[in-house]
């Protein structure tokens, strides 16, 4: 943006803003218009020279910084600030929106009621409960807390559940990087009970503890942290999958190839982070998918669905109406 | 004759103006835009029109008649122009000025380093709450999803190109009705023209840019909970309040809150952790559920207690 134009936008605000506010002190103006006492004492000298012919009194406008405070006399054509613009508008929604669901945030009643009256106010109710913004709270407590530990080379235990394996395990990790793919938060550390490099999702991690213990971040200069993935030991499963379940998908995994068919149905690939992590896919899917292959996951499939049909069976017989 | 004092008069003048006016009246009135050609007036004029309306002031033109004929008439209206006030209470001032500091809403929004204007606009006095330091969040906005908002605001329908997950490439027509980020992505929802029915598309999946239609082109009835439908889960389709229990073991009830979140509530009955949720559709909790293996058992409804044996019996054949 020009500067004219940053000008301009200001002063279409500060003029009416000072009127609302007679005598308001020269450093709050400039606070709050992020201006210097130079810049506001060139703004207040265009003031006066500005106004509409024929430059009758109540259509000249008059500014002066009298010592410490700042005046700016009414004039009918400035009297509202220009409206938000549509990028402020967003802004001021998406926060608030988003703010609803943070830690820290006591008095909801009053951002809600404040957000509806800035909608109410924006144009009509076209704005009114358009924009939301969903943010997880807990991962962002984890997030901040977990940040923390990254910058004070603190190792920490965490206990995880393992996306392949399925299982929760408890592992002493040195935590190096937190980063955010596609919508998820990760904690790229070291694991000392794998004596690698690990990627760990934050929404995987049960609870964690600092440990007093701060570790050597130079002994791990040649990180290179990688995007994440399906791992190591990840192997190459073939499926058909229905037109809803192949759009789920689509949305969630790295599919290695997609082959569509004319029925609506899709011949994909993907990587398997392991054998508990696609048993319990397949089983999620239901008929909405079929495994291609490789043959030996038909059997840990069946095996896997014949156990949870027993927690049914059985428990249908003890509580026997 | 700084070009900043002219645009301040001539945004002055067609606001004072009580009726538009004509290129020749307003190169009368302002002064800069009198000194120099005709030509050189038309230059200015042009490029301060442009400069207007890059700050989103409501400059409109109509056709008007004059002694030269038919010419073009410029005029601000007010109704646009104007920020009403929205007359928060100190607390709520307080509330949303901490919300505007705690999520930083970045990328194509001009300004997005300090609070900008924004605080002034809405009369936000008040001071806000002391803030937590470790807590903070960061959403991005793009040129798309601000060209969404207007045009959700403004009523305008949209056309643009948007791939499938499976990579299919085609022309959407939406009525758009709302805007979400969840999970870091932002969505727009609304009425599918050519499907007739509401859809909710990602918007980092559109791939041309969004042409517009008029404004006001139609009336907003409802709007989709964007947030319920994507974060919700799937159990949130639909009508209807069915009352579901599922029992999980405790080690996984940290795993089922993250998964149903405050829509579930939770309880120990003694053979462990029972979640009690109302939901729209009980069969779309089938898969859900499953994701938790032997740890979880559904209590009630039995309808849903047999959808979900058929669904593994399926599996076991």
């Amino acid at each position: 943006m020009s500067t004219s134009q940053d000008r301009l936008s200001r002063l279409l605000v500060m003029v009416p803003w000072v009127v609302e506010h007679p005598g308001v002190k020269v450093d709050e103006v400039c606070k709050r218009f992020d201006v210097t006492r130079q810049q506001l004492v060139r703004d207040i000298n265009l003031i006066m020279v500005c106004g509409v012919a024929p430059y009758m009194p109540d259509q000249l406008m008059w500014a002066d910084i009298d010592g410490d405070e700042v005046v700016i006399s009414p004039v009918d054509y400035f009297e509202r600030p220009l409206r938000l613009t549509r990028g402020e508008a967003l802004r001021v929604l998406a926060a608030g929106r988003g703010a609803l669901d943070m830690p820290g945030v006591d008095s909801l009643a009053a951002l809600k009621s404040a957000l509806e009256k800035v909608e109410a106010v924006l144009d009509e109710s076209s704005a009114r409960g358009a924009v939301d913004v969903a943010l997880n709270a807990d991962p962002q407590r984890l997030r901040n807390d977990l940040a923390t530990a990254i910058s004070g080379f603190r190792s920490i235990e965490i206990e995880y559940f393992g996306v392949a394996s399925q299982r929760e395990s408890v592992r002493v990790v040195d935590p190096l990087e937190l980063f955010a793919h596609d919508g998820r938060w990760y904690l790229y550390a070291w694991c000392h009970e794998a004596r690698d490099y690990r990627v760990f999702r934050l929404d995987g991690i049960r609870s964690f503890q600092v440990s007093e213990e701060s570790f050597d971040r130079s002994a791990y200069s040649d990180a290179v942290r990688p995007e994440p993935g399906p791992g190591d030991e990840a192997f190459t499963v073939t499926l058909r999958l229905a037109p809803g379940p192949m759009a789920w998908f689509g949305d969630n995994f790295q599919l290695v190839s997609v082959k569509p068919e004319d029925d609506g149905w899709a011949t994909v690939e993907l990587r398997a982070a392991g054998v508990p992590w696609i048993t319990q896919l397949l089983i999620r899917m239901g008929k909405g998918a079929e495994l291609v292959g490789p043959d030996f996951l038909k059997e840990a499939v069946k095996a896997e669905a014949e156990r949870i049909l027993a927690v049914y069976c059985e428990s249908a017989g003890a509580g026997s109406r | 004759m700084s070009r900043i004092e002219r645009l301040m008069n001539l945004t002055a003048y067609l606001l004072d103006s009580r009726q538009p006016r004509t290129a020749e009246e307003i190169r009368d009135k302002i002064p800069g835009y009198e000194q120099g050609s005709l030509d050189s007036f038309r230059r200015m004029f042009e490029r301060d029109k442009e400069t207007l309306r890059e700050l989103e002031i409501p400059l409109e033109v109509i056709k008007i008649e004059a002694d030269a004929g038919i010419v073009d008439a410029y005029f601000i209206d007010e109704g646009q122009y104007w920020m009403r006030d929205p007359q928060l209470t100190p607390d709520e001032q307080a509330a949303l000025m901490l919300a505007i500091e705690l999520v930083h809403v970045e990328g194509a929004l001009a300004g997005a380093d300090g609070l900008g204007l924004s605080p002034m606009k809405l009369g936000l006095d008040a001071v806000a709450e002391a803030k937590d330091p470790a807590i903070g969040a960061s959403v991005d906005v793009d040129e798309i999803t601000l060209e969404f908002f207007a045009a959700i605001t403004e009523r305008r329908e949209v056309t643009f190109r948007y791939r499938t997950p499976g990579g299919e490439d085609s022309v959407r027509k939406l009525r758009p009705l709302s805007l979400a980020n969840v999970a870091g992505h932002w969505y727009i929802g609304g009425t599918d023209l050519d499907k007739d029915a509401l859809r909710i598309y990602r918007v980092d999946r559109v791939t041309s840019e969004v042409s517009s239609g008029p404004a006001g082109a139609f009336e907003v009835k409802s709007r989709p909970d964007i947030r319920a439908q994507i974060a919700g889960g799937p159990w949130t389709f639909g009508e209807g309040d069915v009352e579901v229990k599922v029992r999980f073991s405790p080690d996984v009830v940290w795993r089922a809150k993250n998964v149903f979140r405050s829509a579930g509530e939770f309880s120990d009955d003694g053979d462990g952790i029972l979640m009690t949720l109302t939901v729209a559709e009980p069969a779309n909790l089938i898969e859900s559920i499953l994701s938790f293996g032997v740890d979880a058992e559904v209590i009630e409804p039995e309808s849903l207690r047999s959808g979900l044996v058929e669904h593994l019996k399926a599996l076991v054949k």
